[in-house]
C-alpha cells in the first residue's frame, strides 16, 4: 500500500514532542492515508503522547504535522477538530457531568449536517447507548463510556479519527465488538483511523498498516500482513 | 529618644512582623491561608482590654497586666483550637470562609457587646504596666518590650524549622493525604498549630492594646490581616526571615520611610497615603504571586542544597 | 401583622440583590473552580457605575440597569484577562489564586479610591413608591429587584441548561482538554462566563446601592454572606444557591425583627453556616473513605 503516502491525510515529519523538557517522541516520520493505521508499542513507548500531539494537545518540539496538505503544527486543538481531526483519549474521553446525549451534542457542534441525524447514526452504531441517553456519562460502565467517547468524536464528522487504546480493560466480548465497530466506521464512513493499541493480535486483524513504536522511535512501519513476530518482539523489547 | 511618630511607625512594623511570623507557620509551612489574623489579634486585644478596664483587680501593676495578658493569650489560643478544628478537614475554600467568618464574628461582638467593649465608641482607660516618666518614654520602652516578644517569636519559628515538627508541618502542607497515610495525625497537628499561632496573635493583640490605650472595632479590620499577609508573601513564605524582610519592605516603607522621610504635601498623610498603602499592598500580592511566587528571599535553602549537589 | 409573613417579605425583598450576586459568584465558582474575592468589587463598581450614569446623564434607575450590566460584565472580563488568565497560564495553585483575588479586591477597592476619591454617593432617584405586599410595605425598587432576580435566574438557568452556548460552558467546566479537542474555543467561552458573572454582580450592586448609600465597602460588606450562601448551597447547583440565599435572607430578617439588632442576626447566620459546612465536610470525607 505504498500509494497511501500520495493520498495521505496526515503526514508527519521529524516529529519530536514530550513533557517539560522530557523528549518522549524522538523524531517520527510516517504518513496515514485513508486506512486503519495501527500504532503498537509497549507500555510507555509513547503511543498516547503521539496521539495527543496529533490532536494538538501537546506542543511539538520539532518537526511538522500536515493535515490534508496543510501544516497544522501550531494550530490549536479546537481548530484542528473543526478541520476534521477527531480524538478519543485513552482516559476520560467523556464529560462526566454531562448526560450521554449532551456529550454527543458537544461533538455535534462542529459541522453543518443535522445534529439529530448524526445522533441517530451514532445510536445505530452503538445501540447499547439508546437507553442511556439521559444518564450522566460519569455514571456509565467502562465499556459504555468508551462508546460515548467514540460517539462524541464521530459526531464531529472527522476525516481522521485518533483512537487511543479503545479496548483497554474491557471484557474479551466487548473487545471483539469494538474492533468490528472500528472496521465498520472506516468502511462505511471512509474515516481514516489511527489506532493506538497494546493488543497487537487484534489490532493487526483490522488494520492496513502498522507502526511499532519503541521508546519513542519508529521501530518499523509496514503493511499489517507483513509484520513478523520477530519484528514485533524486538519492537516491544521482549 | 525617638520622635513619638517614629516610635509608633516602628511599633507597627514590629507588631506586623510578629503576626507575619505566626502566619508563616500556617501559610508558609502547612499552606493554610488564615484570613482571620485580625480576629485572633482582635480577640486578644479585647479580652485584655475588657478584663483590664472592667474588672476590679485586687492587685496593681505589673500583675494586672500579666494576668490580663495571659488571659488574652489563652482566650485566643482556645479560639485557635476551635477554628483549627473547624478547618482541619476543609479545603482552601472552607478555610477562607471559616477564618474570615471568625474575624467577622469577633468584630461583630466587639461592636454589639457595648457594655463591655465600649462598642463603636471605643474603650479607654488602659495604661502602661509601668511609668518611667513621659508618655513618649513609656511608649519607647513598650516598643522595646514588644520587640523582645517578637524576637522570641522569631526564635520559636526558627526552632520549628530545624525540628522534626517543622518537617511534619511542611509534609502536611506538601501532601496531606501522603502524610496521613504515613500515620501522621495531620488534623491534630493542624489544631495544635492553630492553637499556638493564635495564642501568639492574641498576645500581640494584648500588647497592642497597651500601646494604643484605646480600643475600637476599626482597629481589627481586614487591613491587619492584609499587612501580615503581604509582608509574608513579599518576603517569601518558605523562609523564617521572609516575614521580617517583607514587613520591612511593605509596612516599613509606608509607615516609616514615606511618613517621615519623603517631602509629600501635608494633606496627603490623612487620606491619600493610607489609601495608597492598601492599594499598593493589594497590587504587591498579585505581582509577587504571579512573577515571583517564593518572594524576594525565594527558597534559599533549596538553592543552596542544589548548588551543593551539582557543584558550584 | 404576623411575624412570619413579615420576615418572609422583608427577607425576600431585602436580600434579593444578594441572591443575584450569589448566583453570579456561584457561576464562576462552579465553572472555573475559582473563589474570586474580587467579586465584591464588581458589586461596588456596579453601584458606582449606576450612580455615575444616573447623576451625570440624568438617566433614571431603570434606564441605568442595562449599561450597568454591560460595564460590570466588561470589568469582570478585564479582571480575568489582566490577572486570572495570566495566573492560570502560570499554573498558580488554588491557595495562591485565592490570595491573588484577595489582592485584586484590595487593589481595586483602594486603587480606585486613590484615583477618584471614591466618596459616598447616592442615587438621584425619586423616593420609591411603597407597595403593600401581604400587609408589609415594601419600596418599589425592592420589588423591581426581586422581579429582576427571578427573571435573570430563569434566563440564566435556561441559557446554561438549554442553549448550545450553555452546553459549551458546561463542557469546558467539566474537562478543559476534552472540550478543546471537541472544537470548543476555551477563551470565548471563558470570557462569556466572566461576563455573565460580572453582569449579575454589577446589577446586584446597583440594587444594593439604590436602597442605601453607595460606598467603597458596599461589596466587601456583603462578601462573606455571598461566600457562605454559595459554599453551603452550591453543591446542589444554582437552585441550591437560590434556596440557601432566600432562606438565609428570611432567617436574618426574622432574627433582626426578634433581636432588634441586625449584627446578632448576622452573627448567628455566620456560625450556623460554618457549622453546616463543618458537618458536611466531615461527612463527605468519611463517605469518600469508604
Ligand atoms: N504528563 C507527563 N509528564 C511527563 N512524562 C510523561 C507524561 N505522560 C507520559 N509521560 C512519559 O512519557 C512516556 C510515554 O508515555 P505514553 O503515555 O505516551 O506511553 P504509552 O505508549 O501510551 O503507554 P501505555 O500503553 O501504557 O498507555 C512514558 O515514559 C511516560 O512516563
Ligand atoms: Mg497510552
Amino acid at each position: 500500500m505504498s500509494d497511501a503516502a500520495r493520498t495521505a491525510t496526515l503526514e508527519v515529519e521529524g516529529l519530536r514532542s514530550g513533557y517539560h523538557g522530557v523528549t518522549v517522541l524522538k523524531g517520527l516520520d510516517f504518513a496515514v492515508g485513508n486506512e486503519i493505521f495501527a500504532v503498537l508499542g509497549a507500555n510507555g513507548a509513547g503511543k498516547t503522547t503521539l496521539l495527543a500531539t496529533l490532536a494538538r494537545l501537546i506542543p511539538l518540539m520539532a518537526g511538522s504535522i500536515r493535515f490534508q496538505g496543510v501544516d497544522v503544527s501550531s494550530v490549536p486543538p479546537y481548530e484542528t477538530a473543526r478541520r476534521g481531526i477527531g480524538y478519543v483519549p485513552q482516559e476520560s474521553g467523556t464529560f462526566p457531568k454531562l448526560t450521554v446525549l449532551e456529550n454527543l451534542r458537544v461533538g455535534g457542534m462542529i459541522g453543518r449536517r443535522s445534529v439529530a441525524e448524526r445522533i441517530d447514526e451514532v445510536l445505530a452504531l452503538f445501540p447499547a447507548l439508546k437507553p442511556l441517553q439521559r444518564q450522566p456519562a460519569g455514571t456509565l460502565s467502562g465499556g459504555e463510556s468508551r462508546m460515548v467517547a467514540c460517539g462524541r468524536a464521530l459526531m464531529q464528522d472527522p476525516t481522521v479519527l485518533l483512537l487511543d487504546e479503545p479496548t483497554a480493560g474491557l471484557s474479551p466480548l466487548y473487545v471483539d465488538m469494538f474492533f468490528d465497530k472500528v472496521k465498520e466506521i472506516h468502511e462505511t464512513r471512509g474515516v481514516a483511523i489511527v489506532l493506538a493499541e497494546q493488543n497487537a493480535t487484534k489490532a493487526l486483524q483490522v488494520s492496513d498498516r502498522v507502526m511499532v513504536l519503541s521508546l519513542g522511535e519508529a521501530y518499523t512501519v509496514v503493511d499489517a500482513a507483513e509484520l513478523t513476530t520477530q519484528q514485533l518482539k524486538e519492537g516491544y523489547r521482549i | 529618644m525617638l520622635d513619638a511618630f517614629l516610635t509608633s511607625g516602628l511599633y507597627g512594623v514590629v507588631l506586623v512582623t510578629g503576626l507575619a511570623l505566626l502566619l508563616h507557620l500556617q501559610l508558609g509551612l502547612v499552606r493554610i491561608a488564615n484570613f482571620g489574623v485580625a480576629g485572633f489579634f482582635g480577640l486578644g486585644m479585647y479580652v485584655f482590654g475588657v478584663l483590664y478596664v472592667q474588672v476590679d483587680w485586687p492587685f496593681g501593676e505589673p500583675w494586672q497586666f500579666f494576668v490580663c495578658a495571659i488571659a488574652a493569650t489563652i482566650a485566643s489560643g482556645l479560639a485557635g483550637i476551635l477554628v483549627g478544628w473547624l478547618i482541619a478537614d476543609l479545603d482552601t475554600d472552607g478555610v477562607l470562609v471559616s477564618t474570615l467568618g471568625f474575624a467577622t464574628v469577633v468584630a461583630i461582638l466587639a461592636t454589639t457587646q457595648a457594655d463591655l467593649t465600649g462598642g463603636a465608641e471605643g474603650l479607654g482607660g488602659l495604661s502602661f504596666p509601668f511609668d518611667i516618666g513621659k508618655t513618649k518614654e513609656n511608649e519607647f520602652l513598650w516598643l522595646l518590650i514588644t520587640a523582645a516578644v517578637v524576637v522570641a517569636i522569631l526564635a520559636y519559628v526558627w526552632q520549628v524549622h530545624r525540628t522534626p515538627y517543622g518537617r511534619l508541618l511542611i509534609g502536611i502542607g506538601g501532601n496531606e493525604p501522603l502524610a496521613r497515610s504515613l500515620g501522621k495525625a495531620s488534623y491534630r497537628t493542624k489544631i495544635w498549630l492553630f492553637c499556638v499561632a493564635s495564642a501568639g496573635m492574641g498576645l500581640l493583640g494584648a500588647m497592642n492594646a497597651v500601646m494604643v490605650r484605646f480600643l475600637d472595632p476599626a482597629n481589627i479590620g481586614i487591613d491587619i490581616t492584609l499587612a501580615a499577609m503581604v509582608g509574608l508573601i513579599l518576603g517569601g513564605t518558605a523562609r523564617a526571615w521572609g516575614a521580617v524582610v517583607g514587613v520591612l519592605l511593605t509596612v516599613g516603607l509606608f509607615d516609616i520611610v514615606i511618613q517621615f522621610y519623603l517631602p509629600l504635601p501635608k494633606d496627603w498623610y490623612n487620606q491619600a497615603i493610607p489609601v495608597l498603602r492598601e492599594a499598593v499592598f493589594g497590587l504587591t500580592l498579585i505581582v509577587v504571586l504571579l512573577f515571583r511566587p517564593l518572594g524576594v528571599l525565594g527558597d534559599m535553602r533549596r538553592d543552596r542544597l542544589l548548588r551543593k549537589l551539582h557543584g558550584k | 401583622m404576623d411575624f412570619v409573613t413579615q420576615s418572609v417579605v422583608i427577607g425576600m425583598t431585602e436580600y434579593a440583590p444578594l441572591v443575584l450576586a450569589a448566583i453570579g459568584f456561584a457561576l464562576l465558582y462552579r465553572l472555573t473552580g475559582l473563589i474570586n474575592v474580587a467579586y465584591a468589587e464588581t458589586l461596588t463598581l456596579g453601584a458606582y457605575f449606576g450612580v455615575w450614569l444616573n447623576t451625570s446623564f440624568g438617566l433614571d434607575f431603570y434606564a441605568v440597569l442595562v449599561p450597568v450590566g454591560i460595564l460590570s460584565g466588561l470589568l469582570s472580563v478585564a479582571t480575568y484577562l489582566a490577572v486570572f488568565r495570566p495566573a492560570h497560564r502560570r499554573n498558580v495553585g488554588a491557595l495562591e489564586m485565592i490570595i491573588i483575588s484577595f489582592g485584586l479586591s484590595i487593589f481595586l477597592r483602594y486603587g480606585l479610591q486613590f484615583v477618584f476619591g471614591y466618596p459616598v454617593r447616592y442615587f438621584d432617584v425619586p423616593p420609591p413608591d411603597t407597595v403593600v405586599v401581604l400587609g408589609v410595605g415594601v419600596g418599589s425598587f425592592r420589588i423591581l429587584a426581586i422581579v429582576s432576580v427571578a427573571v435573570l435566574s430563569l434566563v440564566l438557568y435556561l441559557f446554561i441548561q438549554r442553549t448550545s452556548y450553555g452546553l459549551k460552558v458546561r463542557a469546558l467546566a467539566s474537562d478543559e482538554a476534552l472540550a478543546k479537542v471537541s472544537g470548543i474555543h476555551p477563551l470565548v467561552v471563558t470570557l462569556l462566563i466572566w461576563f455573565i458573572a460580572g453582569v449579575a454582580g454589577g446589577l446586584a450592586g446597583a440594587f444594593l446601592g439604590v436602597g442605601s448609600a453607595v460606598a467603597p465597602l458596599l461589596g466587601w460588606r456583603q462578601f462573606l454572606f455571598i461566600l457562605l450562601v454559595v459554599l453551603v448551597g452550591g453543591s446542589w447547583g444554582l437552585g441550591g444557591v437560590i434556596v440557601a440565599g432566600v432562606v438565609a435572607g428570611i432567617a436574618v430578617a426574622a432574627m433582626t425583627l426578634q433581636f432588634g439588632q441586625v449584627l446578632y442576626a448576622q452573627l448567628i447566620l455566620i456560625i450556623a453556616f460554618i457549622v453546616i459546612l463543618k458537618i458536611r465536610g466531615t461527612r463527605l470525607t468519611e463517605t469518600a473513605k469508604v
